[in-house]
């Protein structure tokens, strides 16, 4: 197992996103430039330039022709994927500290942060709009919470999204009736919920908190069906699109790695069995925590991007490929 | 070591300079087999190196997609780069193994729990609340109710030495029925200042029913503070507005209500 391992950005990785064919992959840091490599070979073809803060997300649609960016310089950015031109810009008062598109590719979903008196909020708006693509135009659904949330995403098709909070709460809205949540979870996580992604097959959510808990939940209901222990904050979490396996990525809290040895760190991936909660590999990498973690459409290798500044692209090995968990 | 049959086959050349461009330039074989013999000179130092990169060929049936994004052009930080990946954003890291912690039965084989005896001893974090080691005291999921509990142990404990104590200086039984609103507090008591002294300061307000100076139980020095009950609420009001922030030897003596022990 020989990884690549990229040294595009100089700052901390916020997101690692392969697009749906895994060709390429989309990393964004807390440095200004978003980027996007070949998985393959690990070239990278260009980065995105134009932000004046931390990228704290990104996004490509189905069809890789455009990004979005979620910025601590107040914007979100549409760009074009191939060419990397800015399209559209999003301000607002405060930092954007997540985003995605829809499954259509026509949605932009995107997170703000509360600051003095500005609320946090959750807006959804229709790329294809113009008048929605301007500052202070009504979005298709916003709605405002005194907590942050830290991470939103489209959980099924163009309808329905959920929401991560800081206070560890998870909210689950439908778009075609916004007027109240449709389903919540807030006895799972206890900390923060650090990042939500959903299954390959698009039957379960997979949370990730700062409480070094992963939780495995109904995407229908958000009703928990497993839970994965770490010893450490969990930043990360990634379902494997072929076999029953999820994949967990954190470690201490970038504030204390400096006091922490990597081995006490916990910078490694682990893998655990899906069905039974078991942790049964892990594999090193990282010098630091890693943020952020994304599982290859083809199941065989996994893109982490740490604290450290690396995203490392992990080929797996037959002695992988070969096991098999007896029960 | 190297293979100058590359060099010999290269056509003709008509100067001596020509014939050093041609042996500079850099040839490239493919056989058969699908590999590619990339031949290459080098000069560093004075000194001219013969690099011989061999690489494997395969072609990759990919979807179309893939393939039409293989010819994108770099743009942004990449801008006007080579094609193939850049020695200073991509290198190939070093072996990494998988370790499995569980073998095919699902026994474990890596020791973990040691990992998780260091992480003990290592982390800072300590709960006093629930004991716990995996968060502070202030984010402790169980803080109300252990705070409760804290309080309520405290008044014992409180109640527990002043009983002990009332018993052991001067045999005098402990009087249940003291009232708490007609108390004041006093703290910053001096050392040296014994029970006689203070009744001769707060006597002059009213009558005082009770005297009180937490000491310490092993060694019985005074621990600073006292409190004071007297006959009627007035006078402890009267205490506090005139006693409060008097000098006392040293001290600077400070007389408050007590605390109503079922906050």
């Amino acid at each position: 197992m020989r990884p690549l391992s990229l040294k595009g950005h100089e700052r901390a990785l916020t997101r690692v996103r392969f697009n749906r064919e895994g060709d390429l992959v989309f990393t964004s840091a807390k440095d200004k430039r978003p980027c996007v490599w070949y998985t393959e070979n690990g070239e990278r073809i260009g980065s995105y330039d134009q932000h004046n803060g931390a990228v704290w997300d990104i996004d490509v649609t189905w069809d890789t022709q455009k990004c979005v960016t979620a910025s601590g310089d107040n914007t979100v950015k549409i760009w074009d994927a191939e060419r990397g031109n800015c399209l559209n810009t999003i301000n607002h008062q405060t930092p954007m500290k997540s985003c995605g598109f829809s499954y259509s590719g026509n949605l932009v979903i995107f997170t703000t942060q509360k600051m003095t008196k500005n609320m946090s909020s959750v807006q959804v708006r229709d790329i294809r709009d113009q008048s929605q693509m301007v500052d202070g135009a009504e979005p298709i659904f916003s709605a405002q919470f005194d907590v942050n949330a830290g991470t939103a995403l489209f959980s099924k098709l163009d309808d329905e999204i959920t929401i991560g909070f800081e206070s560890g709460l998870i909210l689950q809205y439908d778009l075609r009736n916004s007027e109240q949540s449709k389903n919540a979870n807030e006895s799972v996580h206890r900390y923060s919920v650090q990042d939500l992604q959903v299954s390959p097959s698009g039957e379960f959510l997979i949370s990730s908190s700062r409480d070094k808990t992963s939780a495995l939940l109904d995407i229908n209901d958000l009703k928990k069906l497993k839970q994965y222990k770490s010893e450490r904050p969990v930043n990360s979490a990634c379902i494997s699109p072929i076999r029953d396996h999820i994949c967990l990525g954190g470690g201490e809290d970038a504030m204390q790695v400096t006091q922490t040895s990597v081995s006490a760190g916990h910078f490694e991936a682990k893998i655990y069995h899906m069905v039974f909660e078991e942790e049964f590999a892990r594999f090193k990498g990282h010098f630091g925590p890693i943020n952020t973690m994304a599982w290859h459409p083809s199941g065989n290798c996994i893109a982490t991007g740490g604290e450290d500044g690396y995203v490392r692209i992990q080929e797996f090995d037959e002695d992988y490929s070969n096991f098999k968990y007896d029960f | 070591m190297t293979n100058l049959s590359a060099i010999q086959t290269a056509p003709e050349v008509g100067s001596w300079a020509e014939a050093v461009e041609q042996e500079n330039q850099t040839q490239v074989e493919e056989s058969e087999d699908g590999t590619r013999t990339e031949t290459a000179f080098t000069v560093e130092d004075g000194v001219r190196y013969k690099v011989v990169t061999q690489f494997k060929v395969i072609n990759k049936r990919v979807p179309k997609v893939v393939a039409e994004r293989k010819k994108w052009v770099k743009f942004g930080a990449c801008e006007g780069e080579a094609p193939g990946p850049h020695v200073a954003t991509t290198y190939v890291a070093e072996e990494v193994e998988m370790q499995f912690t569980r073998n095919r039965a699902g026994e474990q084989i890596l020791d973990v729990q040691e990992d998780k005896q260091t992480a003990k001893t290592t982390s800072r974090e300590h709960c006093r609340h629930c004991k716990g080691n995996d968060h502070w005291s202030t984010h402790c999921p169980y803080k109300v109710m252990y705070q409760l509990d804290e309080e309520a142990d405290a008044e014992k404990d409180a109640d527990k030495d002043r009983n002990a104590l009332g018993l052991r200086a001067d045999g005098r039984q402990i009087d249940r029925n003291r009232s708490d609103e007609n108390t004041c507090r006093v703290t910053n008591l001096p050392q040296d200042m014994d029970e006689t002294e203070l009744r001769e300061v707060f006597g002059r307000i009213g009558r005082i029913t009770r005297i009180f100076i937490a000491r310490d139980k092993i060694n019985n020095l005074p621990k600073g503070f006292a409190f004071v009950t007297y006959e009627s609420r007035d006078d402890a009001a009267r205490a506090i507005a005139e006693l409060n922030d008097i000098r006392m030897y040293h001290m600077v003596l400070k007389v408050e209500w007590t605390r109503p022990s079922n906050a």
